[in-house]
């Protein structure tokens, strides 16, 4: 087993680091709420390649795999830059497998990234998909529909509720131009790959999510003193810091497993998925959770960065619903389905 | 990045080879005591040493791993191998060339003499003590928690040669024979099948050969030992096997337990296993099993920084006692049943998992110390307690 990122992959790292040291310092992340949409780091992101080296411009390249983009949704999730990175790769993913159904024009726009395509996790109910994300700044979305998984237009975009992750997510309407990328059981089985890779992603950002406020912290807890010494001496403090710490090494490496088992075809890729998010999910909280706490009072307070990373730690996997459901996929991939009623 | 585990395949199925013929019923049957047999052993090390030239940690974890899934867990002899590993760094030259080679055939068994029963954790507060009389040290004192030192041959064991210097100046190391006079081995019961030890020393005389690392200097020796049993990646051409197997001991007790609640139904007639409740504790042991394998198998040089092997050993030991409590609850009143009636459940794993679990975050560092190391000496955090 060997868990280095390669030297090509690091250097991808770097670009979008260098990227959001300059263009997503906390204080830009605060402009862009409530919306929670910066148009123009989006639009440096779109030129950097983040969604079109899904789908490799450049003829006998190697298109970059999910092990790619979660690397990148560890850098943005980190400094909680406010794009729609998941939900735009996923969409490229989704387009990308069923190429052949697409229409050039399609395929055009998606390398452009205009219009914004999402992915909606909900299916289509009487035209409408539930909270999608980013839904208030899509003009396409990929959705599984009555006819099945459909590339289509957002009709008139409605804007987003204010929510506590202060995300674009709204409702979708289906538009007028649609286009069927798979029917019956294999729209089915598209649909639920798509929502594995949003999966592997969201838990990738959260894992980075989770290092920001760990840093954040740790770097508070080095500086705030009471009882006249630093409350970073106290052995509370270290003791929940040092378990946060081993937590997030394995959330990382559980992160990057799912992404790589997806790659390369494995049988437990799913299973990995699942149990990426839920871990991640739950690291993500806690330390986020703690990493408030140990600033006291001020952390509680709108002026103090930490609740930034607190309300996203828990809004991010929820837009997908309830982890415990999550849980129970995981048991019945891991353990079988629950045997038919006596 | 390469997270496939299947080049261990060969490995795997050597192990499966040898321990055909070389481990009998009666060994692998004894699941729940310590198979501490040298005979065995012996054996292990002479196919580990005709088999696995130039080994790397991977593969011996990859050995330690297939052994503990068939029965035999390798602890008492990782504690050898860390002994070995040691001596490799700071043995004399006559430790190299003539014990080393003993201790990696398995001739030397070794038992780690370091806690008193009046310093635990503080291990440096050790008040065993060794006094010079020419080409020979004499010991008096006594050390709790020796484990496996009934079947030792050697106690690696800390001393006090100078009491007048601050604690960790004046410590010394041995490699006391087991069979010198004056050395007393009592057994310990513990909550779990396998005994610990209680040694007492009384004018032991051990030659200067056996001293291992410089007089007073046996702090820095004990600190490359125990980087050693931290799941350290220490520089040494010794492998050091995962002290604590924390992975097979979550995915033993996982696997029988699922088995038995697919096999068991309860009084309405439903299957345990489909209980939604049950499924849902079951899959969350799976993710800490999946993360304390991660953690355990981590090999980026670039994440070797102090205190990650204290972070494994805490999170995988920590891991185990929360999945042993969920598998007792989920097998309620049945779960009650020792391993040693006929009538236990899961083959004995559960009531097994849940008496040996404590002890595992508290031997070879309890979890206390090691948040202690990694808040420290990975976060650069100030001590939080005195020297």
């Amino acid at each position: 087993m060997d868990y280095t990122v390669s030297d090509s992959d690091l250097e991808l790292c770097d670009g979008y680091r260098r990227l959001f040291e300059k263009n997503c310092t906390l204080e830009k992340v605060r402009e862009a709420e409530p919306l929670g949409f910066d148009e123009g780091l989006w639009r440096r992101m779109l030129e950097m390649g983040a969604v079109s080296m899904v789908v490799s411009p450049i003829e006998g390249e190697a298109d970059a795999g999910l092990v790619q983009s979660a690397l990148v949704a560890e850098v943005a999730g980190r400094c909680l830059a406010p794009v729609p990175l998941v939900e735009a790769t996923v969409a490229a993913r989704v387009v990308k497998d069923q190429a052949s159904s697409v229409p050039p024009v399609w395929m055009d726009n998606l390398m452009a990234g205009s219009p914004l395509l999402t992915f909606a996790l909900r299916p289509v109910v009487d035209d409408v998909s539930r909270l999608a994300p980013s839904g208030a700044v899509a003009g396409a979305m990929v959705a599984l529909a009555t006819e099945g998984l459909v590339l289509c237009s957002v009709d008139a975009p409605q804007p987003s509720p204010h929510n506590l992750g202060t995300a674009p997510i709204a409702d979708c309407r289906v538009g007028a131009t649609t286009v069927v990328l798979a029917a019956g059981e294999s729209a089915r089985i598209a649909h639920a790959r798509a929502i594995r890779d949003w999966k592997v992603l969201t838990a990738s950002a959260l894992v980075g999510l989770a290092e920001g406020a760990f840093q954040i912290a740790l770097d508070y807890v080095k500086i705030r003193k009471a009882f006249g010494v630093l409350i970073g001496s106290f052995q509370t403090v270290q003791h929940r810091l040092a378990d946060h710490r081993v937590a997030l090494d394995g959330a990382t490496f559980l992160c990057r497993k799912a992404a790589w088992a997806i790659d390369t075809d494995r049988e437990d890729a799913q299973i990995l998925a699942n149990m990426a998010f839920l871990y991640a999910s739950e690291v993500a909280e806690q330390v986020a959770t703690d990493s408030l706490h140990f600033h006291g009072g001020i952390g509680y307070t709108m002026e103090c960065d930490i609740q930034m990373f607190f309300r996203r730690a828990k809004a991010w996997p929820l837009v997908l619903g309830d982890p415990q459901s999550v849980m129970t996929e995981l048991a019945g991939q891991l353990y079988r389905p629950v045997e038919a009623a006596r | 990045m390469n997270f496939d585990s299947t080049d261990k395949e060969r490995i795997r199925e050597e192990v499966r080879t040898f321990l055909q013929a070389n481990a009998d019923d009666e060994l692998l049957g004894r699941r729940f005591t310590w198979p501490v047999d040298g005979t065995f052993y012996r054996a292990y090390c002479r196919w580990r040493g005709d088999n696995f030239d130039g080994e790397d940690v991977g593969i011996l974890r990859t050995v330690a791993e297939e052994m503990d899934l068939a029965g035999i867990e390798l602890t008492p002899f990782s504690q050898t191998i860390l002994v070995g590993a040691t001596l490799s760094v700071v043995g004399s030259d006559y430790q190299k060339e003539t014990i080393l080679p003993q201790v990696l055939n398995g001739e030397i068994l070794c038992a780690l003499g370091y806690t008193e029963p009046d310093s635990g954790s503080d291990v440096a507060a050790a008040t065993t003590g060794a006094q010079r009389d020419g080409d020979e040290w004499v010991i008096n004192g006594q050390k709790i928690f020796t484990s496996q030192a009934e079947v030792a041959t050697h106690i690696f064991l800390l001393t006090r040669t100078n009491p007048d210097v601050p604690k960790h100046k004046g410590l010394t190391l041995f490699l006391v024979p087991v069979d010198t006079p004056g050395v007393e081995v009592r057994e310990l019961y513990t909550l779990a099948p396998h005994p610990t030890c209680v040694t007492f020393y009384t004018d032991v005389r051990v030659s200067d050969e056996m001293r291992v690392g410089a007089i007073d200097e046996g702090w820095p020796t004990m600190r490359v030992a125990l980087e050693f049993e931290h799941y350290g990646t220490g520089k040494t051409t010794v492998p050091v096997p995962p002290m604590a197997p924390s992975a097979t001991l979550i995915n033993n007790v996982h696997d029988n337990a699922v088995e038995w609640a697919r096999q068991t139904r309860r009084l309405d007639g439903t299957r345990v296993m489909d209980d939604p409740s049950v499924r849902s504790r079951l899959a969350r042991i799976a993710i800490d099993h999946e993360v304390t394998r991660l953690l355990d198998y981590r090999n980026d040089p670039a994440l070797a920084e102090p205190g990650t092997g204290n972070g494994t050993k805490l999170f995988g030991t920590e891991a185990y006692v929360r999945a042993t409590s969920a598998l007792m609850d989920i097998a309620g009143a049945e779960g009650l049943i020792a391993q040693s009636e006929p009538t236990t459940v899961a083959r004995g794993w559960i009531d097994y998992a849940f008496r040996d679990a404590p002890v595992r975050t508290i031997g070879g560092g309890s979890s206390e110390i090691m948040r202690d190391a990694i808040a420290e000496r990975r976060l650069g955090l100030p001590r939080n307690r005195g020297k």
